[in-house]
């Protein structure tokens, strides 16, 4: 861990950065909580923040996707408990 | 809990697709238990063997079942279940309207879903009489096209001053409605014996990168079936999408009975209101 500290220390992260990362948790919040990419677009904009309906799709779609690679990679996941028997049949069918 | 009825005395204005699809979907989102009657004399529509949130919780019941009302009765003292009620059109309507109103016992809200065309806005008119409580009867209109153009595609029921033509909104000072959009995907997922639900569920239960290294696998050879596996794929996250937007209207009024639905919203918005 030492080692990754002096490392960040020497060194600056050099990954793009979205203009979106402030609000982050507000864009998240308002997507979970069931509202529309549009509606989200009229909340950035009422924050001066300019984005098409399409840049904010991609950005929670990037955003979902750096998750899941960190977790599964490109693998199944196998836990049973977590998926319906819909989606099983569906992965059952394409196996 | 509460009783829902979807009826309108005119058929095929969307009274299943908001019993099967959408009122099942809303309820599993919010994490309400639910049971669906369909009392009809005519048809019989549970298609949905293979899906994981129509189960064993539907009863199918003739309006000439003299048991209906004390069924439900039952269920509204015995269980927390949101109770759906799918009506039949023609008398079978008027029927339910008589026996839920002898129940008297529970929270009921009527919903009338109707298509863009003025007959079947007769229709709706007759079924409001009908049912004479305006404080909880909800219009539903079903398959606008665009968000944007709905006081246009749904004529009859807003109006317009430019074309003198009063919408029954304002005749009958309805404060609220609903809207479905068109979507095909509930047909695709009958096709499956699912509902809409069941089939957007897949596109969440597994990513993309998930359904890409799994058609990978099975067709890297095969270019033709990896395509159709991949359009299997889309139809369940564009599934997703149409019941997000329906969840935009819908799940305030469900989860807490507030009156901010985005429809109005957006015809604040316009100035049409």
């Amino acid at each position: 861990m030492k080692t990754l500290e002096q490392f960040c220390k020497q060194n600056e992260p050099k990954r793009r950065k979205s203009k979106l990362d402030v609000y982050y948790e507000e864009i998240t919040e308002l997507y979970d909580r069931g509202y529309q990419i549009e509606q989200i677009q009229d909340f950035l904009k009422s924050q001066k923040i300019d984005i098409s309906v399409r840049g904010i799709r991609k950005y929670l779609q990037s955003r979902k996707t750096i998750q899941v690679k960190t977790v599964h990679g490109a693998q199944i996941n196998n836990e049973p408990t977590t998926r319906s028997s819909v989606t099983q049949s569906f992965i059952d069918k394409y196996k | 809990m509460a009783i829902h009825v979807l009826l309108n005395t005119k058929g095929g204005v969307g009274k299943s697709t908001l019993s099967w699809h959408v009122m099942p979907a809303l309820f599993t989102k919010l994490g309400k238990s639910f049971k669906i009657f369909e009392i009809d004399n005519n048809n019989v529509t549970n298609v949905f063997h293979q899906s994981t949130i129509i189960k064993d919780n539907t009863q199918t019941v003739k309006t000439s079942d003299k048991n209906i009302a004390a069924e439900i009765i039952f269920q509204t003292m015995t269980s927390n279940d949101e109770l759906i009620v799918d009506a039949g059109g023609g008398d079978d309507a008027l029927k339910v309207i008589e026996i839920v109103k002898s129940i008297g016992e529970a929270k009921i809200n009527w919903f009338i879903p109707l298509n863009r065309n003025l007959a079947q806005l007769k229709n709706a008119l007759n079924t409001y009489d009908q049912i004479n409580d305006l404080q909880n009867t909800y219009f539903i209109l079903n398959g606008y096209t665009s968000l944007e153009d709905i006081t246009d595609e749904f004529l009859f029921y807003f109006g317009n001053t430019n074309m003198n033509i009063e919408g029954i909104r304002d005749q009958l000072k309805i404060q609220r409605e609903f809207a479905i959009p068109f979507s095909n995907y509930f047909e695709i997922a009958e096709m499956q014996n699912l509902t809409i639900a069941d089939l957007a569920k897949i596109s969440q239960e597994l990513t993309k990168e998930e359904a890409k290294a799994l058609f990978f696998e099975k067709f890297k050879d095969d270019k033709q079936a990896f395509f159709r596996a991949w359009c299997d794929y889309k139809n369940s996250e564009d599934a997703a999408q149409v019941l997000e937007q329906i969840f935009t209207d819908f799940l305030p009024f469900f989860d807490n009975g507030t009156q901010t639905e985005p429809t109005r919203a957006k015809l604040h918005k316009r100035g049409t209101l």
